[in-house]
């Protein structure tokens, strides 16, 4: 996905992108001090030239210090974002969501490709153990340790014992889910292959689904104990079900048309691809299935049940890239400066406390599955991350808890802000002390 | 037609453009201007059948925006180029001669005529530039669509490509220049500047950008960062200029032109970019004819039906002097002339590019020229150029190559 690759780039070239990163940021700079200005839809274009360009460089001179590619393009985001230099304000960030429709059709699309049925069968007694053990020790962890730092928050402090632990078990479920998106970034841009490469994909992509059943389960368990008066309902349950299968079915259908197109025609896959991503996110939105899904079991019946996977990944890999830097820019650019620095103290205990679950988790299942040595080492660095499934879930939350629910929200875009930026770093770290990373993207 | 619906024409649109690249001949697919298009969205807009709203159309801005960029960016790239060769600089003054001469008599003709019917004076003046800037291209494309579909080619072909070779650059200069002057006084940094500042902000831009692009293009070490660092480029400076009235479409034009001047890349960037331009400019050309509108009044008509008369005329006046002055073409002057009349689809996208900026009394008739000037010159330009290749090309050409070869003397 990055734009990294080749030889090693001497100090002059990296001076050199840092004089055009400066030059770029000047102009951006002469633009919001030309006035009038008309703003609209001129300034969201010239927004996304500008991620583009930012983002693209200073994940090269992340290089320098070792740091994956996705890092840069959050901090040119956060960095060109609505609380430090105003390049991007609320609005435009807004319109940029456009662009995430894509990136995650196309995240989604890489990620099933990426998981061939014999690398899942060879880890599929791992992957069960590991979801289970994640699963719970995660959640309960959570759980416990939110209600415990109720009286610390203030959209809880004056919640009742139940429902504070209500709010507790779904903080665990929120705090279960892992961010896709940034692994596929990670693996992309290192190219990395190998069992943690391997492990961590399966095991993200697989998560996605327990979370969102999960979710459902918990929230049908919890609504009578935050809302007092309601009974538990089967209601929500009943309609993950037909939003699991009725995406896994049109995937399938998705995966095999794909298959035929492929094998008949061969070319202009990229439009094609952007038109599937585009309208049938939309058509999904009206059904009210799961994007995420449904391009992955996409992805997974084209690797898996024809020889044109690895065509198509590539292409995606190579045109992803531009979608994904613009993608993780906006995210940073969305994160909410402010909201963390006010509660910094509680999102980092909450981040620390997941990140020790997690890490204890994955020994755990290691030992349980019998994982070789370097995968039980740093198998949990990939579980770190979280991004838009955990917001887009703490948004769920929003809207059917409004009592409790904006606060929750708020928290958790602060803990994701910080998940975000560590999780990948962490990632890539493993991936290079396993000896897995080949290098950036090769030549076309 | 909701906005989704007419995501996926664009996209379909997009996929037939993108088969130019697998045919591996930039024009010879449907018509050298894509004029087809232009009249479908004319069919399919608010004055027809009004399957395009309004509403539609302006949830595109946008894309029409990211088109026109890209587009303005192949556009440069190829300024003063004929195939893989550069033009020789005095064929190519004798074109931007023609341009100049051109644009200055429509310009001037339509001025003294919207003036003698009481128009007022400063919207004289954005009249009657607007309808020269649509008067002044002649498309290279139509004479590669014949060579490509009739396989001709000759030493005729190479001066009539010659001539054309930059006839994009006054037009886009002159956009430039009238949109700076079109959006008033601004403020740098608290600092007042006069508006034709403005277009050296356009121009600047892309310049510099064009620069940049260039360097971190010889440095990138994928085909992936090369295209982030063009995308990047044209979108910024594209948006930039859009935002504050200007040019996008010349801010990107500068952009391409300094990278084909000064990057050792230029080459491959033309092949590359080369398979892309398909695959946008029939979206944008759809777009550009959904805006197409009737003209409001008489005077509208008469001043196209000036403009597009001059320009009839001019061509055929400087078609014969062309063959006044090279012996072997002599009486060939009408047929040089008439070959000279197609317009491309610049024209058309100058057009559309006002239609996103100025008063609709600007860019009505501003557009309506232009379509109605490309699809004039489609009937008559690529027939007249026929003839005068086959008089000049001794043997068809074997088997259509990938690309043909269009070398004077070939």
């Amino acid at each position: 996905m990055s734009a990294s690759s080749g030889p090693a780039k001497g100090y002059r070239v990296r001076l050199g992108q840092l004089a055009s990163l400066a030059l770029v940021v000047g102009l951006f700079v002469l633009l919001t001090n030309i006035e009038p200005h008309a703003g609209g839809n001129g300034v969201v274009v010239a927004v996304t030239g500008f991620l583009l360009l930012a983002g693209m460089l200073t994940s090269e001179l992340f290089e320098l210090v070792k740091l994956p590619h996705l890092t840069g393009y959050i901090a040119a985001g956060v960095i060109a974002g609505p609380y430090l230099l105003h390049f991007v304000d609320h609005a435009t960030v807004k319109r940029l969501e456009i662009v995430n429709t894509l990136a995650l059709a196309l995240i989604a699309l890489a990620g099933g490709l990426e998981l061939r049925i014999a690398d899942v069968r060879t880890l599929a007694r791992s992957l069960g153990l590991h979801t289970v053990v994640q699963t719970l020790l995660v959640l309960s962890t959570q759980a416990v340790l939110f209600s415990a730092l109720g009286s610390y928050v203030d959209f809880t402090k004056n919640l009742g014992f139940s429902a504070l632990i209500g709010v507790g078990l779904l903080w665990g479920v929120l705090a279960v889910s892992r961010s896709p998106s940034a692994t596929l970034a990670i693996l992309s841009q290192t190219r990395a292959k190998g069992p943690l490469s391997r492990f961590s994909l399966a095991f993200v992509m697989s998560s996605d689904v327990v979370v969102l059943v999960l979710m459902a389960a918990t929230l049908a368990l919890v609504r009578p104990m935050i809302e007092p008066g309601n009974a538990v309902s089967l209601k929500s349950l009943i309609s993950v079900g037909h939003e699991l299968l009725g995406s896994v079915s049109l995937g399938t259908t998705l995966g095999l048309l794909l298959i035929l197109y492929l094998r008949l025609v061969g070319t202009q896959i990229l439009v094609l691809i952007v038109a599937i991503g585009f309208a049938l996110s939309e058509g999904l939105r009206y059904l009210r299935f799961e994007p995420l899904l449904t391009f992955l079991t996409a992805g997974f019946v084209v690797q898996n049940l024809s020889a044109q996977g690895d065509k198509l990944l590539h292409i995606i890999e190579q045109t992803g890239s531009v979608v994904f830097i613009v993608f993780f820019a906006t995210a940073g650019a969305h994160l909410d400066i402010p909201l963390l620095t006010q509660m910094w103290p509680i999102a980092l205990a909450l981040c620390a406390g997941r990140f020790a679950a997690t890490f204890v988790a994955h020994k755990v299942g290691a030992r349980l599955a019998g994982d070789p040595p370097f995968l039980a080492r740093w198998g949990w660095a990939s579980l770190i991350s979280q991004a838009g499934l955990t917001l887009g879930l703490s948004a769920v939350l929003a809207r059917t808890f409004p009592a409790v629910g904006d606060g929750l929200r708020s928290l958790v875009v602060a803990t994701v802000a910080i998940n975000e930026v560590v999780g990948p770093i962490f990632f890539k770290l493993g991936l290079e002390r396993g000896g897995e990373v080949r290098g950036g993207s090769e030549e076309a | 037609m909701s906005p989704m619906a007419l995501l996926l024409v664009l996209l379909v649109l997009a996929y037939i453009g993108s088969l130019w690249a697998k045919t591996g001949r930039r024009r010879a697919f449907g018509s050298p201007s894509g004029i087809e298009y232009v009249v479908l969205g004319a069919l399919l807009g608010p004055e027809v059948l009004d399957a395009l709203s309004h509403e539609a159309m302006t949830a595109f801005e946008p894309i029409a925006l990211v088109a026109l960029g890209w587009l303005g960016l192949i556009f440069g790239l190829e300024c003063g180029m004929v195939g893989e060769r550069r033009a020789p600089l005095g064929r190519m003054s004798l074109g931007l001669f023609f341009s100049v001469v051109t644009a200055g008599t429509v310009g001037y003709v339509c001025y003294l005529l919207a003036s003698s019917l009481h128009v007022e004076h400063q919207l004289s003046i954005w009249l009657s530039c607007a309808l020269a800037l649509v008067s002044v291209e002649t498309t290279r494309h139509a004479l590669q669509w014949i060579s490509e579909e009739h396989m001709l080619s000759g030493s005729l072909a190479g001066l009539v490509l010659d001539l054309e070779a930059a006839d994009d650059a006054p037009v886009l200069v002159a956009l430039a220049t009238l949109f700076a002057l079109l959006s008033g006084q601004h403020e740098i940094f608290g600092q007042q500047v006069a508006p034709l500042s403005l277009a050296v902000v356009t121009i600047g831009s892309g310049m510099l950008l064009g620069g940049v692009s260039g360097w971190l293009i010889a440095k990138a070490s994928s085909p992936v960062e090369r295209w982030t660092i063009l995308l990047g480029s044209v979108w910024l400076v594209s948006g930039m200029a859009r935002s504050l009235g200007l040019s996008a479409i010349a801010a990107t034009f500068t952009l391409g032109a300094t990278l084909s001047a000064f990057s050792r890349e230029a080459g491959n960037l033309r092949e590359k970019l080369g398979h892309t331009e398909g695959a946008v400019l029939l979206p944008a050309l759809l777009l550009a004819g959904a805006h197409v509108a009737r003209p409001e009044s008489e005077l509208e008509v008469m001043l196209i039906g000036s403009a597009l008369g001059l320009r009839v005329l001019l061509s055929f006046l400087f078609g014969l002097g062309l063959s006044y002055k090279r012996p072997e073409t002599r009486g060939l002057g009408l047929w040089i002339g008439a070959g000279m009349l197609a317009p491309g689809s610049l024209t058309v996208l100058v057009g559309f590019a006002m239609t996103l900026r100025c008063p609709p009394e600007i860019a009505r008739p501003a557009l309506t020229l232009a379509c109605v000037g490309t699809l004039l010159g489609e009937l008559i330009g690529p027939r007249a150029l026929k003839q005068i290749l086959q008089r000049f090309t001794s043997a068809p050409r074997s088997p259509p190559p990938p690309r043909p070869s269009l070398e004077p003397g070939s």
